[in-house]
């Protein structure tokens, strides 16, 4: 077992079983995703909660730093968006100097 | 033919503001970054007092770097979002420090926030690169 889990398991006593089995299945599922920004999230989640059990975080100062993973999650949307918008102008101008510039001089 | 020609319409169509790729942004974002999270992650070995100047700093090239990105206009709407949003985790973190001093959110708080600043900061950068050069 991990510090992890075993801390979990330590919070969340025999009637919290559903939320503590939950919990641990977040964290190992998004451990495993293919996105970065998901795994790195996950894996800042797990060192807190293990410097939470050591006391190198108060509770308080856990509460902040896990509120702040939803800040991240705002900017990661933001560089979605962009992705997006950046591939739709390629398409639209990859169209325009291929077809209007190229194809139609051949017309 | 018909469906080229609505291909050609939409193609046309410039209802999404965009941004180009600004190598400033790129070079100011990533030194910004470094002189954050080296501040923030003094936070937990010096006392408020000793870091006054160095917050005075740091807090100034911020408003340098938004006042910039905001001159861009409305095209640049997706970048001035993100800086916005990195600007108050770190005015977030210089007033735990002021309020709380150094140490009292555990002792190595600030090492962690200073990882999620640059964290912020990685992405916004990110974005910069996925934009189109002119």
């Amino acid at each position: 077992m991990s510090k992890f889990t075993d801390f979990v398991d330590s919070v969340f006593d025999e009637s919290k079983l559903l939320e503590r089995n939950a919990l641990k299945k977040l964290i190992l599922t998004s451990k495993n995703n293919t996105s970065d920004f998901v795994r790195l999230q996950a894996e800042s989640f797990e060192r807190w909660t293990v410097m939470l059990a050591d006391g190198e975080l108060t509770a308080t100062g856990y509460k902040k730093l896990v509120k702040k993973m939803e800040i991240l999650t705002q900017i990661e949307e933001v560089r979605l968006t962009v992705g997006a918008k950046a591939s739709a102008q390629r398409l639209a101008s990859g169209i325009q100097e291929i077809v209007i510039k190229r194809l139609f001089s051949l017309i | 033919m018909g469906s080229l020609l609505l291909l050609l319409t939409l193609s046309g169509c410039s209802s999404i503001p965009v941004s180009y790729y600004d190598a400033t942004t790129y070079a100011q974002l990533t030194a910004l970054k470094a002189e954050a999270t080296f501040l923030v992650e003094s936070f937990d070995q010096k006392p408020a007092s000793d870091n006054q100047d160095e917050i005075n700093k740091v807090t100034l090239s911020f408003r340098k770097i938004y006042e910039y990105e905001k001159g861009k206009g409305k095209s640049n709407s997706d970048t001035i979002k993100q800086f916005e949003k990195i600007q108050n985790l770190f005015n977030y973190d210089v007033k735990n420090y002021m309020e709380s001093g150094h140490q009292s959110l555990g002792r190595n708080y600030f090492r962690e926030a200073s990882v999620i600043l640059g964290k912020a900061f990685d992405i916004a950068i990110a974005t910069e690169n996925l934009k189109n050069k002119h």
